[in-house]
């Protein structure tokens, strides 16, 4: 009898271990899961939020979007649009407070004539746009989305 | 009160926890993959967003390349061919977005996402393959493309096309030179070719966007061309033989210079290449004819590194009608390569992401198309050379006799003006998968 009790000592203490096992792998899974779902989530209004974004640049067009600041003698020059803020369902919003994401827009053109300090664009210009999303939380880079405009194209 | 003990149970606990843990795992591995399988889906669905839009772009790059070849050449050579090569996962000309991932390839055919070659009459359409992480998608447009009329000039007239400041301790050139920025130091300009040509203007020995700097230096323009100079003259500027001198001039045609020439050095940088083969000690042996990949305008890349040791280029089996360009890779070079080819003038090395060239072991034989670099000069030049800055030290020479550059970097028979008047553009006929 004592050793039958023994025996069920020992299979308390295991299941206990198990027990205790499988709520620390189950926490961590389920934390996991959590990052993925949210990760998930994230991706998805991102990648609507940049789309939208490089389509109005489309839209826009080649001859309209605006102009950079020249690099040196590089024979480019580098737009680079001002910050747009999103929430949790992918609204803009007017500052950062509550921001879930960042926009921002950049275009690189070349190459270009240079006239002083301006500059003009020409049937061989090239107008590439990026846009890059940020997670607010951590201005970590969620993704980036880019193309190129040229004249009289698409 | 007694507690009756069953002890025949005993066990029961480990199999009850055992199935109830069985039935937890279970149950977050299968949240776990479905989480994961949502989380892969929007990075795919993000990927393919990606894609298309890097089609589109590869769509737009190639228009923007045609444009510039429209004013010379055969028009069946303005695009890119509907050719895989080897290694590559689908036919044409590969290329990206900058800061993105992702690569396109893109050509044209007669029909969307045809594999005959676009003869130069008839519809064109554009083809563009992107792949980004596993996602694949592709886009074709229809493109109408007339041909236009040079109408500027080129700059090759120019034995030295100088987009900004020169410094130079003697020597002399045979051909003219342009500068845009400020000369300081003795020279000696234009003993003995033909004057250069700046749109209508021409007789051209020397166009000077800039400053001539330094008291006591002498620089001579020979043979009675003219001198352009938009700025102070310090020192003396002799105008031998007649040669008259202007201080009003179009100032930005360097400008318009250095804009062309970077489109054609950047285009050449992603024309489908070959490597030269380097591991001989001595010599190097190409047979141009073997580089089909682009017609008569054949293209080979080398490292930078490759072209310092010291040893004899041969470029075998090139004809009258061939073009050679060679990318050299790589931001520093020291020269070191003596260039044997039967046609001189018809050969150009482009130093697309070059800051730095000395030409000081061996001197340099082709075009120097370095639109990014100071050249140090030690020894002879002997073609054009358009580059960002020139030093020259002691007297080196400009050889321009039988080495101006002829060739076509558009595949044609000569390399266009800096007007390039041709049309392209999307009629309306667009399609992507």
């Amino acid at each position: 009898m004592n050793r039958q009790r023994g025996v069920s000592l020992i299979e308390l203490l295991i299941s206990s271990l198990i027990v205790v096992m499988v709520l620390v792998v189950g926490a961590n899974a389920w934390v996991y899961g959590m990052q993925l779902s949210v990760a998930q989530y994230k991706t998805s209004v991102a990648s609507q939020i940049a789309r939208a974004d490089v389509e109005r640049a489309k839209i826009v067009g080649f001859a309209n979007l605006p102009l950079g600041t020249i690099a040196g003698n590089s024979l480019s020059a580098t737009h680079n649009g001002a910050v747009e803020y999103f929430d949790k369902n992918g609204v803009a919003l007017g500052n950062s407070t509550g921001a879930y994401l960042s926009l921002q827009r950049k275009i690189v053109d070349a190459p270009i004539t240079i006239s002083g300090t301006t500059y003009t664009l020409s049937t061989v210009s090239k107008r590439t746009i990026t846009t890059t999303i940020k997670d607010t939380s951590n201005n970590t880079v969620v993704l980036v989305l880019g193309t190129v405009l040229a004249k009289d194209g698409l | 009160m007694k507690v009756g003990l069953n002890f025949n149970q005993k066990g029961s606990v480990l199999p009850a926890v055992l199935i109830m843990s069985a039935i937890g795992s279970a149950l977050v591995v299968g949240s776990l993959t479905t989480a994961g399988s949502h989380y892969s889906l929007s990075v795919t669905r993000a990927n393919s967003e990606a894609a298309l839009l890097i089609a589109e772009a590869g769509l737009n790059d190639e228009l923007a390349l045609i444009s510039t070849k429209t004013t010379t050449g055969t028009a069946s050579t303005w695009v890119t061919a509907p050719t895989k090569l080897s290694g590559q996962p689908y036919a044409g000309r590969k290329g990206s977005v900058a800061g993105t991932n992702g690569d396109f390839w893109v050509y044209a055919s007669t029909t969307p996402y045809g594999t005959t070659p676009w003869t130069g009459t008839g519809p064109v359409y554009l083809n563009s393959t992107a792949v980004v992480g596993g996602a694949i998608r592709k886009a074709s447009m229809e493109v109408k493309i007339a041909a236009g009329t040079p109408t500027g000039t080129s700059g090759s007239d120019f034995n030295a096309l100088v987009f900004n400041s020169a410094t130079t301790e003697g020597g002399h050139s045979e051909g003219p030179v342009a500068v845009c920025g400020t000369w300081q130091g003795p020279y000696e300009i234009n003993q003995h070719t033909t004057p250069g040509k700046v749109n209508t203007i021409g007789n051209i020995g020397l166009w000077m966007c800039g400053n001539l700097t330094k008291n006591g230096n002498v620089k001579k323009v020979f043979n009675g061309y003219d001198a352009y100079v938009s700025g102070s003259i310090a020192g003396s500027l002799q105008m031998l033989g007649n040669g008259k001198l202007y201080k009003t001039m179009d100032e930005s045609w360097v400008g318009t210079q250095q804009s062309l020439w970077t489109s054609r050095s950047e285009t050449l940088e992603t024309t489908n290449d070959l490597r030269i083969n380097v591991s001989d000690p001595n010599n190097i042996n190409v047979d141009v004819s073997a580089n089909t990949l682009n017609g008569n305008l054949r293209v080979f890349w080398v490292n930078a590194t490759d072209v310092k040791a010291l040893k004899t280029i041969n470029f075998n089996n090139m004809t009258k009608d061939d073009t050679v360009v060679v990318n050299v890779v790589g931001p520093t070079v020291d020269w070191g390569w003596t260039v044997n080819a039967p046609f001189k003038n018809r050969l150009c090395w482009n130093f697309v992401c070059t800051d730095t060239i000395t030409v000081k072991n061996r001197a340099f034989t082709g075009m120097m198309l370095a639109v990014h670099a100071r050249v140090n000069q030690y020894n002879n030049i002997q073609g054009n050379m358009i580059v960002n800055n020139w030093r020259n030290y002691g007297a080196p020479e400009l050889h321009f006799t039988g080495f101006k550059f002829e060739g076509s970097l558009a595949g044609g028979s000569s390399t266009p003006g800096s007007n390039a008047s041709g049309t392209v553009g999307f009629t309306g006929s667009y399609n992507a998968s």
